[in-house]
C-alpha cells in the first residue's frame, strides 16, 4: 500500500508487481528499456516519463505534467507540525507577528522577498504563534523554518 | 570587427553567440562564479569569469569592458535585459575604443526617459496616449517637491480625465505605476508612485495618461542602419500579459491589415528617426479596437519575442546587428510577411501558486521536434534552476501557415515538451491556447485577469497518473533519479509553497 497526494488529495493505492510488469486496479505499466513506461489501461495504452525526486514523483502522461507526493508511512507532514518552511532562499522583509499572538486563517504573517518578488505567508487555519525564529532582515534558506503556528482545537 | 564579446547569459547569449559563430566571428562569453559551465559559456570560442555570482555579476560594466579588452574582443552586444539599456555603459564601452552593438547612448536616454520621449514623439508627429508630463522644478527637498507634484497632477487630472495610468518617466516593468480610477485615490498613488521611482530609479518625476481597457498591445520590429536607411519589418501582437510580463506572442497581429500596418510602421520609422536610431528597436503601441494607436515607449535592444519577427521575415535579426554594428548596409529585402508564428515564455514558475518563481533541477528536458518548432534556450538536461536570476527557461516559437495551423502546432509542440523536477508554466501556456480569446484573436492586455480571476489551477491528476506515481513510490530507490546522482537534497519547495501561501 502506497499513499499518493495530487493536490490537497491523498489516494490510497496498491500497487502489485508481477513479473515485469505492475499493476494498479485496472491498470498495467511496464518500464521499457529507455526508461519511459508503458501505461495500458483497457483498451489505451500511452507511453509515460516519470521520475522521483526526494517525495516528489515527476509524472508527464498524454500531453500533461503531474506533481505528486510519496507519503511514507508513519511520517508527520510538516503541516501537522505546524511549523512554516521556507519555500526558496531569500529574504525577510516584515514580520508581522509575534509569539503569542492568536491568528486566524488567511491572515499576513511574514513577508519574504524572492527573485525580486514578495512573498506572503498566510495562517492556513486559526491559531496561536507559538515561536518566531526570523526578524526583519534576515537572509533564509530553502527549508529554514520561519515560525510555528499552533492550530486551535477544534 | 573581428571579436565580439556578449555581455549576458541564458538563451539570448546563446541566440547572440550562435550569430556570431554564423557571421564567422570570434565570439567571448562572460560568467558568473555560479554559471561556470553554463550553455552559453560553451557556445563561445572563451568564456570569462566575472567576480561575483548571481546577476551583479553581469552588471558589472568596468569588469566587462576590461574582459573585451584583455581578450582582444572589438564590439560588445548587450543581448536584453541587465545593461543593454543603459546609457552609460553604452557610452563607455566606445570611450574604451569598443564598438557597441546597439543604438546610440543619446537615442537610450531619450528613449528611456518616458517623458522625454513623449514630448520627442509627440514633435515627431508620433501619436502618443493622451496625457499629460509633470514638469516640476526639483529643488532637492523632497517635501517640497512632492507637494508641488501633487498640485500639478490634480490639475492635470481634470484634463485628462479618470481612469488615469500615473507612470514614473524613469519606469520600466511596472515599477512606479499606478492605475487611478477616480480623483479620491490620487493623492495617494502619487505618493505611492514617487517613493517607489525614487527607490528604484532615484528619480520621482511622473506623468499621467488615460486608461485605455481593452486595448492590444501591437509592437513593430524596427531596423536603422548607418547609411541612413530604416525600415519596419511589421508587427507583433503582445497582449497576452501578467502583470506587464509578455506570456504569449504572435506575428502577424490577426487585426492589423496591409493599410494599417503601412500607417504604424510609418510612425514606428518615424519615432526611430526622432532620435538618429540605428539597429535593432521595437516601437511599442497600444491599439484600440477602431485601429487608432498610440506609442507607450521604444525599446532601444534586440526583444524577447524578435523569434517571431524572423520566421514570418525570413530576416536574421541578430545578424543583421552585427552587420549593422560592423558599418555595413543591412541585407533586409523588402517586407513581405510569410504565415504565422506565435512564441510562448516557458518559465520555472508556478501557475497554480500565484505565479511563484520555482527552483529545482531539470531532471529530464526534453523539447519538442518536428516541423515548424524553434527553440530558444539557455538550459540543457541536468541543469539546475536557480533562484538567483531571470526564471525564464526557453522560448518555444512556431511557424505556419495560417495563425490556425500555428495555434494547432503549438498545442501539438507544448504536449510533447517534457520538463520534469521543476514546476513550469506549459500546462498553463497549453490552456492559452484553448482559450477564447486567444482563439478568436480578441485578446487584449486584461484578458489573462478576465479569464482567470481567481487564478489556474491544473487539470486533477489522472488514474493512470496515480497509478504510475504509485508505482514510481513502491519502486526501489536504486530506480529513481535522485540515486542516478541527482539531486536529492532539499524535498522540493513547491508542497510547503502550496501548504504554505494560500
Amino acid at each position: 500500500m502506497v499513499d499518493v497526494r495530487a493536490g490537497d488529495t491523498v489516494h490510497e493505492l496498491h500497487p502489485v508487481p508481477r513479473g515485469g510488469v505492475w499493476s494498479v486496479g485496472d491498470i498495467d505499466l511496464q518500464r521499457l528499456p529507455d526508461g519511459r513506461w508503458q501505461v495500458r489501461q483497457g483498451e489505451t495504452s500511452v507511453l509515460a516519463h516519470g521520475t522521483r525526486i526526494g517525495d516528489v514523483l515527476w509524472i508527464h502522461l498524454d500531453g500533461r505534467v503531474h506533481r505528486l507526493e510519496a507519503i511514507e508511512a508513519g511520517a508527520n507532514s510538516a503541516e501537522e507540525e505546524g511549523s512554516f518552511s521556507a519555500p526558496m532562499p531569500g529574504g525577510v522583509l516584515d514580520v508581522l507577528v509575534s509569539a503569542g499572538d492568536m491568528v486566524t486563517a488567511g491572515q499576513p504573517l511574514l513577508v519574504l522577498e524572492a527573485m525580486k518578488m514578495e512573498h506572503r505567508v498566510t495562517a492556513p487555519y486559526d491559531g496561536r504563534v507559538v515561536a518566531v525564529y526570523v526578524a526583519q532582515g534576515d537572509r533564509v534558506q530553502q527549508g529554514e523554518s520561519l515560525l510555528e503556528v499552533e492550530a486551535n482545537e477544534a | 570587427m573581428r571579436t565580439v564579446l556578449v555581455a549576458n547569459r541564458g538563451e539570448i547569449a546563446c541566440r547572440v553567440l550562435r550569430a556570431c559563430r554564423e557571421a564567422g566571428l570570434r565570439a567571448v562569453a562572460v560568467h558568473a562564479e555560479d554559471e561556470v559551465g553554463a550553455m552559453h559559456t560553451e557556445l563561445a570560442d572563451l568564456s570569462v569569469p566575472l567576480s561575483g555570482a548571481g546577476a551583479s555579476a553581469y552588471l558589472d560594466g568596468e569588469a566587462i569592458i576590461a574582459a573585451a579588452l584583455q581578450h582582444d574582443a572589438d564590439g560588445i552586444h548587450p543581448g536584453f535585459g541587465f545593461l543593454s539599456e543603459r546609457a552609460g555603459f553604452a557610452q563607455a564601452v566606445i570611450d574604451a575604443g569598443l564598438i557597441w552593438i546597439g543604438p546610440s547612448p543619446d537615442a537610450i536616454k531619450r528613449m528611456g526617459d518616458k517623458m522625454t520621449a513623449r514630448i520627442t514623439m509627440r514633435e515627431a508627429g508620433v501619436p502618443v496616449i493622451p496625457g499629460e508630463e509633470i514638469e516640476v522644478e526639483p529643488t532637492g527637498d523632497e517635501t517640497a517637491d512632492l507637494d508641488a507634484t501633487l498640485v500639478a497632477v490634480r490639475e492635470a487630472s481634470q484634463r485628462v480625465g479618470f481612469p488615469l495610468l500615473l507612470k514614473a518617466s524613469a519606469g520600466g516593468g511596472g515599477k512606479g505605476m499606478r492605475a487611478v480610477e477616480s480623483a479620491e485615490g490620487l493623492d495617494e498613488a502619487v505618493r505611492g508612485a514617487r517613493r517607489e521611482a525614487i527607490a528604484a530609479f532615484g528619480d520621482g518625476r511622473v506623468y499621467l495618461e488615460r486608461l485605455l481597457r481593452g486595448a492590444r498591445h501591437v509592437e513593430v520590429q524596427v531596423l536603422a542602419d548607418a547609411h541612413g536607411r530604416t525600415v519596419h519589418l511589421g508587427e507583433r501582437e503582445c497582449s497576452v500579459q501578467r502583470r506587464h510580463q509578455k506570456v504569449f506572442e504572435e506575428a502577424p497581429c490577426a487585426v492589423v491589415d496591409e493599410d494599417q500596418r503601412q500607417r504604424m510602421g510609418a510612425a514606428a520609422i518615424a519615432a526611430a528617426e526622432a532620435v538618429d536610431y540605428v539597429g535593432a528597436g521595437t516601437v511599442e503601441f497600444l491599439m484600440e479596437n477602431d485601429g487608432t494607436f498610440h506609442f507607450l515607449e521604444m525599446n532601444t535592444r534586440i526583444q524577447v519575442e524578435h523569434p517571431i519577427t524572423e520566421l514570418v521575415t525570413g530576416v536574421d535579426l541578430v545578424r543583421e546587428q552585427l552587420r549593422i554594428a560592423a558599418g555595413e548596409p543591412m541585407t533586409v529585402p523588402d517586407l513581405a510577411m510569410r504565415g504565422h508564428a506565435i512564441e510562448v515564455r516557458i518559465y520555472a514558475e508556478d501557475p497554480a501558486n500565484g505565479f511563484l518563481p520555482s527552483i529545482g533541477p531539470l531532471a529530464v528536458f526534453r523539447p519538442p521536434t518536428g516541423p515548424g518548432l524553434r527553440l530558444d534556450t539557455g538550459v540543457r538536461e541536468g541543469d539546475e534552476v536557480s533562484p538567483s536570476y531571470d526564471p525564464m527557461l526557453a522560448k518555444l516559437i512556431v511557424h505556419a501557415p495560417s495563425r490556425n495551423e500555428a495555434l494547432q502546432r503549438m498545442r501539438r509542440a507544448l504536449e510533447e515538451f517534457i520538463i520534469l523536477g521543476t514546476t513550469t508554466n506549459v500546462a498553463f501556456l497549453r490552456d492559452l491556447c484553448d482559450l477564447d480569446a486567444v482563439v478568436s484573436a480578441s485578446t487584449s492586455t486584461t484578458t489573462l485577469d478576465e479569464a482567470y480571476p481567481n487564478g489556474w489551477s491544473a487539470e486533477p491528476a489522472t488514474e493512470a497518473a496515480l497509478a504510475l506515481g504509485a508505482v514510481l513510490a513502491s519502486a526501489s530507490q536504486g530506480q529513481t533519479h535522485a540515486a542516478e546522482g541527482g539531486p536529492s537534497g532539499p524535498r522540493s519547495p513547491f508542497f510547503s509553497l502550496s501548504r504554505r501561501y494560500p
